[in-house]
């Protein structure tokens, strides 16, 4: 016997309510929930970048102004040299240490090594390590700064040598200039040189500090940047400068990081904001309004939904329930009309035929009406729950004698003849009044679908522990698509099949409810022609 | 004759005090010993200085061109920031319209509060002043180039262009060493830009302070208290309105045979022969000088050796014309080595021994720095002696005092409120080397 524990059919459908109800509400909201994640993550990326872009532009704006500041501190530099007329001495210009010169090999002419000069001596210690390299300056320097047109037409150190490096302003030949970054005492110093026509090279050591101070008049007021700072490092990461009205956290990672160009490019700056773009980024206050305004109303949408199926369930049950209560008041007047037509069929005389043929479609329409009625309980009760059976044991033979005695007359009237064929005896655990219930819906049916159609078998056959009842009609069969829609309640077939036919569809549903109930089961088997349903109960035989 | 030539001049300046002509400054070359032992070396000094005529009239002096940079750190909270904010108008409504200003605040960041501007409105400078509220930490640096930006807008010959700077603590963003900050004061000084330098409370370093006016050719002042500041920034503004002459650069030339030794106390430009010292201003009645130790040759006796010869090149402020001076050193070979003692001249003697001292007393602020306290009392007591013995061989008050100095030096070298006596210190030899003369505070 197999135990199969099937969920009731009303809880299966509430269950499948809920779960259609939960999909309905959720997805939506789960699209929702995703659009406008993924529309703020793309919101914060597209600001992110926008963000990046501005922070590069503005340190780039600054690494502009350093460079104009050079451009202008190297025409000064140059100028100097003018005035001391070739001749290095005493430094003209506020921003230079020191002045030297080198001839055509790289060897350092002046300062002299003798010199009684003590400023002299110490700029010969501090350089020392260049001059010992005995490398030529115009090959190591990278940067060569253009020297504009106007300087040319003053300078005297006319060297027209055109050089194609960086260049500032492309279209102007350049004179043989630059710079000389080296290390000393923990920091990056710069050189300037430029180069003679005789091949000589002058140059002066820059005024580290008073350069800075020069960059630093160069840039704009503090209060240009309320929200940020910049900070200006130089190669070892001490704080030259800094401006800007906000005041990043200790060991705060800056936003943006740039070299600046050469010849600072050991110098950064680093860009810090109070406002990320983590913070600013994501929805729109409008666009967030509507995605909540969407899903508010999917919500809204979804718990009318409920209410109305509630309400349309609630309408069934009601009906139901009517129906129900109908059916226990005429069950009464049935059960004495039932009655009172066996006690008078036993009164009757025998040879009173016409009187007794009345009072066998009497019972026989009483009978009907009475499954019917029980149809109709067992469904409600079973919708709710009520359905109770006492299975016990019985004796098929006896039990489908009983059902076709009831029958015979109608089947007859349809033309349909039922035949039951039992190999041997048997008996099943079941509930009399369940099974009689069962039976009957199989035969109304056929009286319904099979008219005229000639023999139905009706096999009985033991299998394992359960009983096989397989009834097998010469109608005209169940289409193979339809053939689970048939056991649905309240599904009759199209109606080409069912046209003329009345009935409440229930039937079937009912009859394999009380086999499951029973620990059995009603099935419909796919067969070449005809109907074949197989009725499934447990055997009580020993 | 240096004598002679130098009373002349003196006597001209004052017989005339309200001339418009009146030179603005006296130049003389005055050697320690005019006479020299024959047949030997001798280490002389000569000091060859120039000082200021009378202050000029308010109408005939030079415009003003002045940057205050103020300290608005949160250490200035209180009284600091109410009293320097008071000074700093005191400053500003002592110019005239012709006069550019321009305030320079600094804290963590510097900003312009009042970009430079020829003062008509003095109001929106005071209204700007007073809306400096303290915050933050000290970008010193930052404050000085911005200050010295705003004077470049406007600067010109003409005008004393000037900086003073406030502060009363360390400075911790961007370049903040002395040297850093000497340095930038030699480049702002060659740019004819000085920067008077205000040290207030005991929190600041004086060495950054000093070296940056002390190269720059400024003023340099430690004020105790708050209550000071109106009249510190009140006898600065006083030595700009009296400016006689800018741009000076003098040259003394050694003659052959004289040997340089050394520019005491100055930082000079020694070049073989020649050496060169400029300054940036000279004030009325200021004596500036450079002090050289030089080596006379051997010579025979009873003959004229020429010593040096001088030049001054400045700026007239009043008349707004260069002009120059020229002097020459002739000493006198004798015989008689009492005559070579006896004749020295007083003052160059009073002066290089000053400086001197104050050589060995920088010597031993650096042994005490460096944590070595006992040698460094071993050299403040020698040096009070030298200074004992020469204040009575001289006659000199000056020389006295330095010597009391040194007493209560002495003291204070292992004390805690040394912090405060090295500020007194280094403004007093900033003082004698500098001859610019900052506040003092009452002792």
């Amino acid at each position: 016997m197999q135990t199969r524990i099937i969920p009731h059919y009303f809880s299966l459908v509430r269950i499948r309510r809920l779960i259609a109800f939960a999909l309905m509400l959720l997805l939506p909201l789960g699209f929702i929930g995703y659009l406008g994640y993924e529309m703020s993550r793309s919101e914060r990326a597209r600001t992110t970048s926008q963000f990046d872009r501005l922070l590069n532009q503005q340190l780039n704006d600054i690494d502009r102004v350093f460079q104009d500041e050079m451009l202008s501190i190297e025409q000064e530099l140059v100028q100097a040299y003018e005035t001391a007329n070739g001749e290095v001495s005493a430094v003209e210009s506020p921003l230079m240490l020191e002045a030297f010169e080198l001839n055509a090999t790289g060897e350092l002419l002046l300062p002299t090594a003798s010199s009684p000069n003590t400023s002299e001596q110490e700029f010969l210690r501090r350089t020392r390590s260049i001059w010992q390299s005995g490398i030529r300056l115009p090959t190591l320097s990278e940067s060569s700064v253009a020297v504009p047109p106007s300087l040319q037409k003053v300078s005297q150190y006319g060297n027209r040598i055109a050089r194609n490096s960086q260049q500032l302003r492309p279209s102007i030949t350049a004179s043989q200039t630059g710079w000389h970054a080296w290390f000393y005492s923990n920091d990056v110093h710069l050189l300037h040189w430029l180069q003679l026509p005789n091949g000589h090279l002058i140059g002066s050591e820059l005024n580290r500090p008073a350069l800075i101070a020069r960059l630093i008049g160069a840039l704009p007021a503090s209060s240009s940047l309320p929200d940020a700072r910049i900070i200006l490092r130089s190669a070892t990461r001490r704080v030259l400068h800094q401006w800007g009205s906000h005041s990043p956290a200790e060991a705060e990672v800056p936003l943006l990081s740039l070299a600046l160009s050469p010849p600072l490019e050991t110098w950064s700056l680093d860009y810090h904001s109070r406002d990320l773009p983590q913070a600013t980024g994501g929805l729109s206050r409008t666009v967030l309004l509507n995605l909540i305004g969407l899903a508010t109303t999917f919500l809204v949408i979804a718990l009318w939904f409920y209410r109305e199926n509630n309400r349309t369930l609630r309408e069934a049950a009601r009906r139901v329930s009517f129906v129900n209560q109908v059916s226990h008041e005429l069950k009464t007047p049935l059960t004495n009309i039932r009655l009172y037509t066996e006690m008078a069929a036993a009164r009757l005389p025998d040879d009173d035929v016409s009187a007794n043929q009345s009072l066998a479609v009497v019972s026989q329409e009483t009978n009907r009406l009475s499954r019917l009625i029980n149809n109709v309980l067992s469904f409600a009760r079973s919708e709710r729950d009520n359905l109770q059976l006492h299975p016990k044991r019985l004796p098929i033979g006896d039990a489908l004698a009983t059902c076709l005695h009831h029958w015979q007359p109608a089947l007859a009237l349809a033309g349909i003849e039922v035949t039951i064929t039992q190999d041997e005896p048997a008996a099943v655990l079941a509930d009399p009044d369940a099974f009689e219930q069962i039976i009957g819906n199989l035969f109304s049916n056929l009286e319904k679908y099979t008219a005229q159609s000639g023999e139905s078998k009706l096999t009985v056959t033991a299998h394992h522990n359960d009983i096989h009842l397989d009834l097998i009609d010469q109608g005209p069969g169940i289409p193979r698509n339809v053939h689970k829609d048939v056991f649905t309640p309240f599904t009759r077939l199209n109606s080409s099949l069912t046209e003329g036919v009345s009935g409440t569809g229930i039937g079937l549903s009912i009859a394999r409810n009380l086999a499951r109930e029973m620990d059995g089961d009603l099935i419909l088997i796919p067969s070449q022609s005809g109907s074949h349903f197989r009725l499934t109960l447990p055997s009580a035989t020993p | 004759m240096k004598k002679q030539l130098l009373q002349l001049l003196a006597g001209f300046a004052l017989m005339q005090p309200g001339a418009a002509l009146a030179a603005p400054l006296t130049f003389q070359a005055e050697l320690s010993h005019p006479l020299l032992p024959a047949g030997e070396k001798q280490t002389a000094y000569l000091k060859v200085g120039v000082t200021g005529g009378i202050t000029p009239e308010e109408n005939q002096r030079a415009a003003i061109n002045l940057a205050l940079v103020l300290d608005r750190s949160s250490s200035m909270a209180g009284d600091k920031m109410a009293r320097a904010r008071e000074a700093a108008k005191l400053a500003v409504s002592r110019l005239q319209s012709n006069d550019i200003v321009s305030v320079v605040s600094y804290d963590d960041v510097v900003e312009v509060i009042v970009p430079a501007t020829k003062l008509t409105d003095k109001e929106a400078v005071y209204r700007a002043i007073d809306a400096l509220t303290p915050r933050g930490s000290t970008a010193l640096f930052a404050g000085v180039s911005k200050g010295a930006e705003e004077l470049r807008k406007f600067k010109n010959k003409e005008a004393i262009n000037r900086v003073i700077l406030l502060s009363d603590g360390l400075a911790n963003v961007g370049p903040q060493s002395p040297s850093e900050l000497g340095q930038l004061g030699a480049s702002l000084g060659s740019e004819g830009i000085s920067v008077t330098t205000i040290g207030l409370g005991s929190g600041y370093n004086e060495d950054l302070m000093n070296q940056l006016a002390l190269h720059s050719d400024g003023n340099h002042s430690f004020v105790q208290t708050p209550q000071e500041l109106a009249k510190v920034f009140d006898q600065e503004l006083g030595d700009l309105l009296s400016v006689v002459a800018s741009n000076l650069t003098l040259e003394v030339t050694l003659a052959e045979g004289v040997r340089p030794v050394r520019a005491l106390g100055r930082d000079a430009d020694i070049n073989g022969q020649s050496i060169t010292v400029s300054f940036n201003q000279l004030y009325a009645e200021q004596n500036k000088f450079l002090l050289l130790e030089v080596e006379t040759p051997s010579r025979e006796a009873n003959q004229d050796l020429l010593v040096a010869t001088a030049e001054v090149k400045f700026r007239d402020l009043t008349s707004q014309e260069n002009s120059s001076s020229k002097t020459r050193t002739v000493a006198r070979i004798v015989e008689d080595k009492e005559r070579v003692a006896t004749s020295a001249n007083r003052e160059v003697m009073i002066a290089a021994t000053s400086f001197i001292a104050t050589e060995r007393s920088t010597a031993a602020v650096k042994l005490r720095d460096e944590g070595k306290i006992e040698e460094a009392k071993i050299i403040i007591t020698e040096n009070r002696a030298e200074l004992a013995r020469s204040a009575k061989k001289w006659d000199s008050t000056e020389l006295a005092t330095q010597a009391e100095y040194q007493v209560s030096d002495l003291e204070e070298v292992d004390s805690p409120q040394w912090e405060g006596k090295r500020k007194a210190m280094i403004q007093r030899r900033n003082e004698r080397v500098s001859q610019n003369r900052g506040y003092r505070s009452k002792d």
